[in-house]
């Protein structure tokens, strides 16, 4: 597969350079473009467009917050170009004014999708619903699903509009609102129904197609919807209807932007690249792509003609005509204000194991990225800046392991002296001896069914490994029920020599996912950090 | 850049003799006096990021006055407060009060010339336009639509008046006009210095008036929640989302004018939806430049050049800021442009408005 690719992308590079007499684009690194995981199934035309134009483009999919903190670092910032939802987040991560030609690819507001029946039975099609109306859902017992609103774009908003509804629908959120009690206990409520999250909306999108069963509901985009709409009626499966939030939730305006770096030669073909692939996004031909594709496009608002029903379904409870209200979007502090008592008290709190490979190959490198990856965590002054504070309620464990388990350490959320406590144990602790991922991953099942924290935490596996793990996957598998989401989930991260295929036989089985860890081990854990979020 | 070049030649090359010889035509457009080469670098409000990508407007610069514009987009406000870093050669903020408050901190500049002016104007939609019609807010005079009551209009907003109370029943939520950060940007601080001004009684707000109506500005604003940073996000965004999420925003005259002749074939759509409504009176938005060393001198120089301020009105719709110069409106095609801009008022002094913006966001 991945040759294919690089196969087809030489052909293309080829023909470029045939057409166009010399290859005067390229540059001599690879360029980094991150966004929103909500644009995944759109990555294949800009990888196209850079593979036409002789230029090594690599993208990641990474929530609008997180790219945020990315842009937070100016010119030391690791993308070259960004696609956040919305552009609040770069206005907010702008500290440094690097952020250049910014415009609007498409539009996709964000919906509260519901199963069909469900919607049916609540009585929500062919009337306005409010979010008062979804939060006493919720209180009933609809279980929904969301990003993680410290990463996230639409799990900001929908915890935004969740805030705003809990405090009587003001008419914006204040910091008076967000810190008081009352809002702050019918949030916690509210979020203890979201079972799973994600990271990033793309990927909540796949969580719900792998397993419809684990949700009634989800936010989400629309386009996103209707991409998973497109799946399930492929796969015969139940659609979801779209409920747009009458009195306004929000609206992705997705601009894709450059990051300027500098005036190297490699900047300015980098910015060459970009307005070009700028263009080509905006170019008729492409844009009708993405309409079919279920985003919005054209000159004015949300309500383009141009729209085809048979993408945007009235049997989807889509309506293309509706003034779409968005919610408004509060001041920064207070955006920020929310977003730490998100982290930091109200979303369901988690329970992680840590499985920590000190095996003798993490000697060195892998060792020393594993214990930055877990400072960013454990150390209160590091957690702060990137949003991954601990809930008073949050429980660790961390257990190191090389050819089976090597010990068990705990730290609860409510200590900073323990995290810290746990923090200082991994760092001095030694890698030597082999590998053995199950052993360790049936240690951590043990650990999490015996807790007793199954209905109030998030609880997740999280396996740090480089290596080729010896030992029996049926350890594990065993123990797991065939349906994944019923499952403990297994989530790995990656780097140096691992084998994809272990991880990923345990990811699967458990409703999880495998991170790379090899091309940033601190983003990857991130990432991974938000599944339980 | 040296590829380009290369590029360029290679284009010529090929495409054949006669056109290449209209191409090198650009020596038509050099002075005999062209002074060297030089790269300028310079903060310039979002509104004119547009203006300055005109490959017309380069080419003038370029080869008539040999300057590479390095324009890197920040707010009017912001520019001016903190200390400009040691490699910009000239701020482009979008009002005279903006200079001041840059002599105000920093001292006399090297030079400070006014460019251009636009009017400050609201964009809305049809429906609320006509709303705002029935309730007397606004008037349709010679195709123009004009707010004669500004105050009844900052009114609703204070009043929290739903936009179902006033007759647009699409929309939930309270009646708002969206503005930039008046901190951070300057169409938003000259409609903070209009609201000021209207609070007064319709005079010019003094100290003592901002003292007075100072908690109403704040709870105005308030209610605003997050403002954009720059005037060209809220416009993009204002035409991008549409009248839900950005029912009537603030902006400039020109703002609106650029777009409809960039969007030949939009003009249909956004003659039908689009409304700019002109307060009376209003403020102009005045373009100075604000040369900080000899280098921003050369572009003051530059930007006065004639055939760049027709192109600047007949495709940016900025209206000339220099003396005895006058607009023909005749040759913009868009509804609804008055030929003139009448009624205008001066903004509050340097002083009231930094009173004003420390009201909105205490940390400016």
């Amino acid at each position: 597969m991945l040759r294919k690719r690089i196969l087809t992308g030489m052909a293309a590079g080829l023909l470029g350079l045939l057409l166009s007499g010399c290859n005067d684009g390229g540059t001599s690194r690879t360029v980094t473009l991150i966004s929103g995981s909500e644009n995944k199934s759109l990555f294949p035309i800009v990888q196209d467009f850079a593979d036409q134009q002789g230029i090594d483009l690599e993208i990641k999919g990474r929530g609008s917050v997180d790219i945020m903190l990315d842009i937070r670092k100016g010119t030391r910032a690791e993308a070259d170009i960004v696609w956040p939802a919305a552009s609040l987040w770069l206005e907010l991560g702008d500290l440094a004014r690097v952020v250049k030609h910014e415009k609007s690819i498409m539009r996709s507001p964000v919906v509260f999708w519901v199963k069909k029946n469900k919607a049916e039975t609540l009585g929500w099609t062919g009337r306005d619903v409010t979010m008062a109306d979804i939060v006493s859902a919720a209180e009933g017992g609809l279980t929904f699903g969301m990003t993680s609103a410290t990463q996230s774009n639409s799990g900001a908003m929908a915890y935004f509009a969740m805030l705003s509804a809990a405090a009587g629908r003001p008419n914006v959120l204040t910091e008076a609102h967000v810190n008081d009690p009352a809002v702050k206990s019918r949030v916690a409520e509210l979020l203890k129904g979201v079972d799973r999250t994600s990271g990033s909306s793309g990927w909540l999108g796949d969580l719900y197609l792998e397993h419809p069963g684990a949700m009634d509901a989800m936010f989400n985009y629309e386009a996103v919807g209707i991409e998973v709409n497109q799946a399930l009626e492929r796969a015969g499966g139940e659609p979801l209807c779209a409920i747009y939030p009458a009195d306004g939730l929000a609206i992705a305006d997705s601009p894709l932007a450059y990051v300027d770096k500098g005036d190297s030669d490699d900047d300015q073909a980098i910015e060459a690249f970009f307005l070009k692939l700028q263009e080509h996004l905006l170019s008729d031909k492409v844009q009708a792509k993405l309409a079919a594709s279920g985003r919005r496009v054209g000159p004015l608002g949300l309500s383009s003609s141009t729209l085809s029903d048979t993408v945007f379904r009235k049997d989807w409870c889509i309506d293309t005509g509706r003034a779409i209200t968005a919610l408004t979007i509060p001041e920064q502090s207070v955006i920020e204000a929310a977003l730490r008592v998100y982290q930091g008290e109200t979303r369901r709190p988690s329970e992680i194991v840590f499985l920590l490979d000190y095996s003798g190959s993490m000697t060195g490198d892998g060792n020393h990225q594993l214990v930055e990856a877990l400072s960013n965590l454990l150390l209160e002054v590091k957690s702060k800046t990137f949003f991954l504070e601990t809930t008073a309620d949050d429980i660790f464990y961390a257990v190191p392991f090389n050819d089976s388990p090597l010990a068990i350490w705990k730290a609860t959320g409510n200590s900073a002296t323990s995290l810290e406590q746990m923090f200082r144990q991994i760092e001095e602790y030694k890698p030597n001896g082999g590998t053995d991922i199950y052993a360790a991953s049936a240690r951590g099942l043990t650990i999490l069914n015996e807790s007793g924290h199954g209905d109030t935490h998030s609880q997740m596996i999280l396996l740090l490994t480089d290596g080729q793990s010896q030992g029996a996957p049926s350890m594990v598998l065993e123990r797991l029920s065939p349906d994944p989401a019923a499952n403990k989930p297994i989530f790995s991260i990656l780097f140096g020599q691992a084998s994809e295929t272990q991880v990923e036989q345990l990811a699967k089985a458990s409703a999880a996912r495998v991170f790379d860890g090899r091309k940033g081990l601190v983003d990857a854990f991130r990432n991974a950090r938000g599944y339980a979020n | 850049m040296k590829n380009i070049v290369i590029g360029v030649v290679a284009l010529l090359v090929i495409v054949g003799g006669v056109i290449a010889v209209d191409r090198m035509g650009g020596d038509i457009l050099k002075r005999a006096d062209r002074p060297d080469d030089v790269t300028i670098t310079a903060l310039v409000g979002g509104e004119k990021i547009e203006f300055l990508r005109n490959e017309g407007i380069l080419k003038i610069l370029d080869q008539r006055y040999g300057i590479t514009l390095d324009a890197r987009k920040a707010g009017s406000i912001a520019m001016v407060t903190d200390k400009p870093a040691g490699d910009i050669d000239a701020l482009w903020p979008s009002n005279e009060v903006a200079a001041e408050i840059y002599n105000n901190r920093h001292g006399k500049p090297v030079a400070d010339e006014l460019i251009f002016n636009s009017p400050i104007v609201m964009y809305t939609w049809k429906p609320i336009a006509e709303a705002l019609i029935q309730q007397g807010i606004v008037e349709k005079q010679d195709n123009v639509f004009y707010v004669v009551d500004t105050q009844a209009m900052i009114q609703l907003v204070l009043a929290k008046k739903d936009w179902k109370e006033i007759g647009v029943k699409a929309l939930w939520g309270k009646v708002a006009v969206q503005s930039t950060n008046p901190a951070k940007s300057n169409s938003g601080n000259m409609f903070s210095g209009l609201i000021a001004n209207m609070l007064s009684g319709g005079r010019v707000a003094g100290l003592q008036d901002v003292a007075t109506h100072g908690p109403t500005i704040q709870s105005f604003f308030k209610s605003l929640g997050h403002m954009e940073h720059s005037s060209g996000d809220i416009f993009r965004k204002y035409l991008d989302t549409g009248i839900g999420a950005k029912p009537i925003i603030v902006g400039y005259e020109n703002q609106l004018v650029e777009f409809f002749i960039a969007n030949e074939r939009y003009r249909d759509l956004i003659r039908k939806e689009v409304i700019t409504l002109y307060p009376q009176p209003t403020i102009w938005a005045s373009h100075p430049v604000i040369a900080l060393n000899t280098k921003g001198k050369r572009l003051i120089e530059a930007l006065s050049d004639e055939e760049i301020q027709e192109i600047a009105w007949r495709e940016h719709g900025f209206r000339s800021g220099l003396k005895d110069r006058l607009t023909d409106t005749s040759a913009v095609e868009i509804e609804g442009l008055p030929k003139t801009i009448t009624s205008v008022m001066p903004m509050p002094g340097a002083e009231a408005m930094e009173k004003i913006i420390k009201l909105i966001d205490p940390d400016a």
